[in-house]
């Protein structure tokens, strides 16, 4: 688990706006939403004492 | 070369200055206080990351619907992320996670930063119908642009050093309290 690709997705995405490379740029914002929530599924683990 | 300035693109470009802004204060309160982001903090931080690209991508491809159905995607993800985060620390006597700013702890502030964020889409549609702006494809590329475009750009290219130096090549303790990688 790299907790820092997200971070390093979301630069490849900036760089290719830079270069004008619309569908990379899609593809790098998506796999960036992507790993976030992954990661966040990954983090919370800790059980809310919540009841609806 | 002349900047074409459309009001949807100038409500974009102070768009992505808000989240540089949020992404600056939070870089703020790690470097001058010594704050080192949770794992949860960090995933906030990459969905702000998430929201200003959407509005870097209507500033430098083009005014389009799904950039700002990204924006929208993205503010929901990082709300959802800090919603969790405040009913971890909402028992009665817990002194949450970090320091506080005007009273509001940074998770509760990312919290209303993205219900703030999807009004601000919701505002910038409601002033494009009553002007009658129509969306602009000519992607933005004067000097005003560039150099907002380049502080996001830095501000990302921070984060991920940050993050690297704190987690290395893994997962983030649940509460740092040094870089991993300057032990």
């Amino acid at each position: 688990m790299y907790m820092f690709l997200p971070f390093l997705l979301a630069l490849a995405g900036c760089a290719s706006v830079g270069r004008s490379r619309a569908g990379l740029s899609y593809a790098l914002w998506s796999a960036t939403i992507a790993v976030t929530v992954a990661w966040f599924f990954h983090h919370a683990t800790d059980p809310l004492k919540f009841s609806f | 070369m002349s900047e074409q300035r459309t009001l949807g693109a100038i409500l974009n470009m102070l768009g992505l200055l808000g989240i540089s802004l949020v992404l600056a204060v939070a870089f703020f309160y790690q470097l001058a206080l010594g704050e080192l982001p949770c794992p949860l903090c960090l995933l906030q931080r990459a969905g702000f990351i998430a929201i200003g690209m959407g509005f870097l991508f209507n500033m430098r491809l083009g005014e389009r619907p799904s950039h700002y159905a990204m924006i929208l995607i993205a503010s929901l993800v990082t709300g959802f992320i800090s919603m969790r985060q405040v009913s971890l620390h909402l028992a009665p006597g817990d002194p949450g996670y970090g320091s506080a700013l005007l009273g509001l702890h940074f998770y509760t502030w990312a919290l209303i930063a993205a219900v703030g964020i999807v009004c601000y889409v919701a505002l910038i549609f409601v002033l494009k119908d009553v002007t009658g702006d129509c969306d602009s494809a000519v992607p933005m590329r004067g000097p005003t642009s560039s150099a907002v475009f380049a502080i996001f750009a830095l501000l990302v290219a921070a984060n991920l050093l940050s993050t690297v130096l704190e987690c290395g090549a893994g997962q983030c303790d649940d509460n740092p309290v040094r870089y991993l990688l300057l032990r």
